[in-house]
């Protein structure tokens, strides 16, 4: 019996966008992140907005992934 | 030979732009759309098989993106064929639609470019423009916010390419990236804007992105990872290169202003000038004669320079300015003098009235403020 996929909102700050491509670089990634939704990312607020499955993806793989792209550095925001 | 010419209006000196997209440029785009990229040709090629079902997520494995990695079996050629295909198809569609919008910036500028007044405006302008983003590049403090964000739409539609299941879905992403430029991109693009014509802003775009396509392939594609690992180190070289194309850029534009802050004005008050009157005189003439009671005064414009650079003439009698070209290109062939251009030939003679002058000095430059002289009047 499969259980209801649940999904949640969370936002992380990104450092180190410079341009509007990190934030198209960001989300593409992000996407591709199993259990990952939909990805929004304002390089003007530095801010990526994710709606994702907890029980699939964690918050620290979110981090990794867009640590993984370059010189950016994220971290959540508190809810 | 670094410029180019279209219609007798100057153009930049394109083996800056190529140097510029060779690093700056090559660098900055890799390791973005490098990535767009890179991640499109991975979703488009079959899993490797076999493979577990339903791997849970890793980040490793879903982000590194390396070229190749799951390429079909086959021979390593096969594989960078594989590889090489889909950078082509990008830089072509990328290389399409710069070079169109360089047309059509280089249009733009020469519509509003109706003086000489206007274009120097337009050339202090484009250097301020392109050193706040090497200032930014570098995260100078004050700086490091500025951003250009194109619209979320435009975003969207890039996005969207970049998803494509289509076999021309890397040169689709390739003419959309122009939707999405970096701060490089938009610094050449100011140059395009102040290039002259329509020809010389095309120009200036297609040989930009030529130059981006060597450190594309290699860093941006090929080697993903190395892309990476070399952005954070390179963002600070890549902000100086752009703050050094600035800073040339606008003191190009100072120089046409007679600005005191450009950088022959600061040198002479460092005492490092001005040039010395000169009175040597080239083979063919003398560079000053009178002739009934009409002075004549000979400048030779060579490719990369005017000379005698400095020329002491007399003042109250009327005087005419001879400009011999002798194998001028570049932009030595606009001549600014009075705030007044004129478009010398590759060879021969350009006479300008100067009518009766009074003490003083009269200084002159080509029409990127690149190369200088002056008319010592006593």
């Amino acid at each position: 019996m499969n259980s209801t996929p649940t999904t949640a909102t969370m936002t992380f700050q990104v450092e180190g966008m410079h341009c509007g491509s990190c934030g198209l670089l960001i989300d593409d990634t992000l996407e591709d992140l199993p259990g990952v939704s939909a990805s929004t990312t304002s390089v003007r607020t530095g801010r990526t907005t994710i709606t994702l499955d907890p029980a699939r993806v964690t918050p620290e793989q979110v981090i990794t992934a867009i640590g993984e792209l370059g010189d950016y550095a994220a971290r959540r925001e508190q809810p | 030979m670094g410029f180019l010419f279209a219609k007798g209006a100057v153009l930049v000196n394109l083996a800056a732009v190529l140097a510029t997209g060779l690093f700056a440029g090559g660098v900055s785009c890799a390791a973005v759309q490098g990535g767009l990229l890179a991640g499109l040709v991975a979703r488009q090629r079959p899993a490797p098989a076999p493979g577990p079902p339903d791997v849970p997520a890793s980040t490793t494995s879903t982000t590194a993106r390396p070229a190749g990695a799951d390429a079909a079996p086959g021979s390593a050629r096969g594989r960078l064929v594989d590889d090489l295909v889909p950078v082509g198809g990008f830089l072509a569609g990328k290389l399409v639609s710069h070079t169109l919008l360089g047309a059509a910036l280089g249009a733009v500028g020469t519509a509003v470019q109706l003086s000489v007044g206007l274009r120097t405006a337009a050339q202090i302008a484009a250097g301020v423009l392109i050193v706040v983003f090497g200032l930014a590049q570098l995260g100078v403090p004050g700086f490091r916010g500025i951003t250009v964000t194109p619209p979320a739409s435009w975003g969207r539609f890039v996005r969207g390419r970049a998803r494509s299941q289509s076999v021309f879905a890397p040169a689709v992403l390739g003419l959309a990236s122009v939707l999405i430029p970096c701060g490089v991109t938009l610094s050449v693009e100011a140059l395009a804007l102040t290039s002259g014509s329509p020809w010389a802003g095309a120009a200036t775009m297609a040989v930009f992105v030529a130059g981006t396509a060597p450190l594309f392939t290699v860093l941006g594609y090929a080697v993903r990872k190395a892309a990476t690992a070399w952005r954070g180190r390179l963002a600070t070289a890549t902000g100086l290169v752009v703050l050094g194309v600035g800073a040339y850029t606008l003191n190009g534009g100072l120089e046409l202003a007679g600005s005191p802050l450009a950088a022959s004005r600061i040198a002479e008050a460092a005492g490092l000038g001005p040039a010395p009157v000169d009175t040597f005189a080239p083979a063919d003439a003398a560079p000053v004669s009178t002739d009934s009671g009409r002075q004549t005064v000979i400048v030779t414009a060579r490719t990369g320079s005017y000379r005698p650079a400095n020329l002491q003439i007399a003042a109250g009698i009327p005087t005419t300015l001879i400009v011999r070209s002798a194998g001028a290109e570049g932009c030595v062939r606009s001549f600014v003098i009075r705030d007044r251009q004129y478009i010398l030939p590759v060879r021969g003679d350009t006479s300008i009235d100067l009518g009766t002058l009074t003490p003083g000095r009269l200084r002159y430059s080509c029409g990127m403020g690149m190369y200088t002289g002056s008319l010592t009047i006593a």
